[in-house]
């Protein structure tokens, strides 16, 4: 008899009916789980990859230490790793005598206080750390005491083989080796992850170079008796950060101390008031916005009266001046009237386009936002215009200052090195590798004359101890009174100079500024940007200019010289 | 009949249970040498590790550069000495072509030598003797 003949009817073949519809719903829920189960499976298998630490650490039935991942500069050389440093940890309950263990442990790590080890060695508690990191000759020593209650655990410790030199953008890690600041914290998730071992994170940063600007900046730190300095070098077609310094700085590899003045990155935590640096932007959007030629003359004969202030120049003409005498001669009264000449509107839409209304983009914790004038009326708008009411991190400068030399596009700042060729090095970063991307903030056009311009601010004007034999520097100086209690104070001063070279095909802006410095015999102890911060910049332009393999050239032809009325004597 | 093809099959099973068998001591000890391997790789990476980090930390550029001022007569590259193409080269800037190769890249000799080569020179000259001193004087042959 075969089941199709089988037949009942009424109440139990209804019952029937109903179990086998029941039936369906686990029948699918069953299926459904197996098929997410092989989909699993499949993707497993063929898109994602296993590193080759993972693939040995597993045949090889090793636990794998390494918990971070290497951080290497653009050419590859170690600048975090980790390494094995094992904990001296102990079991009190398998201690039989407490004063031999701990002479013992004395003899091996004599900085260790003797009661407090025999406290632990005497204490209730299952187990307790007495010392991490500790070298392989101990670890050897402590294995040779031979006490079965002592525990050498695995650990591995984050080392900055580099020391201080790129302390402030690598950060670091505490004693459980979790991020605090810097590229540490910023990339964790790429860092922590033991599938990327094999895959480190190269920096955009050279180390050459960054060795190079700390030097010199440490050096005209200590000759100023300056209270800090910053500095930063940056590609100007990529925005590649090569060297960011902040002075004083801190070793990774020592005990940190939080909030102490070494642990502030000034390149991007601290706002500054710029001073003429500023006057750049100023000059470069009167110019783009077509309200001003640079044939313009603007009365600088006598200081500019505005409401109760009056604006002064420190290298007063007293004489009309054409834009680019304006901008040489860093004059304040012509730059507010170019900026009366401009608007406010105007002036508010072109430092934002350059960023400077946000915080500066970079891959770093701890960026801080400019400080802008509360209200910004007439008289704000003018000392705006020479660098004073608006502060800015250095970062932001040295961006904007990028976007005027460049052709005009504001390209963010990074701190990944930039492989054309190989997009998938990106980290997880959203990052566009098309120019066009990138936003046109002024014409190409006015960045060509913004690019003579501030090389006639380097040939003529306050800059000239930024001069190079070789190169074609250009750049601004910047002179800027700190705020001390509210009032503008003559004797504390930021100076600092942003420069760029070579100036007929900017490759790299370069970024010096000290914080209070104090003038020597040497620059007639005058601390203004032209004098301190200018011949650093100089100096680091004459060292890393060869070594990144800029072709110097003999002299190119400035432009707009004509515009310049200047002293025979004083070239 | 039945009898042939059973003892065939009983002898197909001892000889497939055999090399089962022996493929599998095999598989049990090249698993076995994979992992010894594995283990020596893993220890061979941290070894390289702590190498590339002792390298690394050999060759901060403060210390190298206090060792290249002490035993080099090297000297950081200046702008001058740089230059794109011939016409850039400072001092060179007339030359005389002396004959066509077979490849297309003439041969260029500049007529005479830079006189700033002759400082450097110098320069080497005695800082060379310096270096060579104080060796000699190291390995206690100066006297």
């Amino acid at each position: 008899m075969r089941p199709a003949d089988f037949h009942i009817e009424g109440t139990k073949s209804e019952a029937i009916e109903v179990a086998r519809n029941r039936l369906l719903v686990p029948i699918f829920l069953f299926v459904l789980g197996f098929s997410a189960l092989v989909v699993r499976l499949v993707s497993i298998g063929l898109f994602e990859d296993i590193s080759d630490q993972v693939i040995h650490a597993y045949s090889a039935k090793v636990e794998i230490v390494r918990e971070r991942v290497d951080i290497l500069d653009r050419n590859g050389i170690v600048m975090a790793t980790n390494l094995p440093a094992p904990s001296l940890a102990v079991r009190p309950r398998l201690i039989t005598d407490v004063q031999e263990t701990a002479d013992g442990i004395m003899a091996v790590l004599p900085g260790l206080n003797r009661a407090q080890v025999v406290n632990k060695l005497k204490s209730s508690r299952h187990f307790l750390y007495i010392r991490r990191n500790l070298s392989p000759i101990q670890v050897w020593k402590i294995n040779a005491l031979g006490y079965p209650g002592l525990v050498l655990e695995q650990a591995e410790k984050r080392v900055y083989p580099q020391g201080r030199l790129a302390s402030h953008v690598l950060g670091y890690v505490d004693v459980d080796n979790k991020p605090q600041a810097g590229v540490e914290k910023f990339f964790n998730d790429h860092l922590s992850n033991p599938m990327r071992s094999d895959d480190p994170l190269y920096l955009s940063l050279d180390l050459r170079v960054q060795y190079i600007v700390r030097q010199e900046l440490k050096a005209a730190m200590d000759k100023f008796s300056a209270r800090a300095a910053a500095g930063i070098v940056m590609d100007v077609r990529t925005g590649e950060i090569l060297s960011m310094i902040s002075l004083p700085d801190f070793d990774g590899n020592n005990s940190i101390y939080p909030d102490t003045p070494e642990m502030k990155n000034r390149n991007i935590l601290e706002p500054y008031e710029m001073g003429s640096g500023f006057k750049t932007f100023t000059v470069a959007m009167a110019l783009d916005s077509g309200m001003v030629r640079l044939t313009d003359k603007f009365d600088a004969t006598r200081p500019l009266k505005v409401g109760r202030r009056t604006i002064h120049d420190d290298h007063a003409k007293k004489r009309f001046l054409t834009v680019p005498e304006v901008y040489t001669f860093s004059s304040n009264i012509g730059a507010s009237l170019i900026i009366q000449q401009v608007g406010i509107d105007y002036q508010k839409a072109y430092l934002e386009r350059f960023g400077m209304f946000d915080r500066p983009v970079i891959e770093l914790a701890g960026r801080s936002r400019p400080i802008l004038p509360r209200h910004w009326g007439a008289i704000q708008s003018m000392t705006v215009s020479y660098g004073h009411g608006i502060a800015v991190t250095p970062l932001h400068l040295v961006v904007g200052i990028a976007a005027v030399v460049n052709g005009g596009r504001l390209i963010p700042a990074t701190l990944i090195r930039q492989d054309k060729t190989d997009k998938n090095k990106l980290y997880g970063l959203p990052r566009s590798f098309v120019d066009d991307d990138y936003p046109q903030v002024i014409s190409a056009e006015t960045s060509r004359i913004m690019r003579h311009l501030m090389r006639l601010a380097v040939d003529y004007g306050s800059g000239g101890n930024a001069r190079v034999d070789g190169y074609r520097v250009g750049g601004k100086t910047g002179t800027a009174e700190k705020v001390i209690n509210g009032r503008y104070s003559r004797d504390n001063k930021i100076t600092s100079f942003v420069g760029v070279f070579p100036m007929d095909n900017p490759k790299y802006v370069i970024f010096a500024m000290l914080d209070e410095p104090h003038g020597t015999e040497d620059t007639f102890y005058k601390a203004t940007g032209g004098w301190i911060a200018a011949p650093v910049v100089g100096r680091i332009i004459s060292r890393i200019g060869p070594m990144l393999g800029v072709v110097p050239m003999t002299d190119v032809k400035t432009k707009y010289q004509n515009l310049l009325l200047v002293n025979a004597k004083s070239n | 009949m039945i009898r042939i093809v059973a003892g065939f099959f009983i002898l197909m099973v001892m000889i497939s249970a055999g090399t089962v068998y022996s493929l599998k001591e095999t598989t049990e000890r090249l698993e076995a040498r994979k992992m010894q391997l594995s283990a020596l790789i893993l220890k061979d990476r941290a070894a390289i590790r702590v190498l590339r980090a002792e390298m690394a930390y050999l060759s901060q550029p403060e210390r190298l550069q206090k060792l290249s001022r002490r035993f080099l007569a090297l000297a950081p590259l200046r702008s001058y000495q740089m230059a794109d193409n011939m016409n850039g080269i400072a001092g060179r800037g007339d030359f005389k072509r002396l004959s066509y190769p077979v490849d297309e890249f003439p041969l260029l000799l500049p007529r005479e030598k830079p006189a700033f080569r002759k400082i450097i020179r110098k320069k080497i000259k005695v800082r060379r003797a310096g270096f060579y001193e104080r060796i000699s004087l190291k390995l206690g042959d100066g006297e």
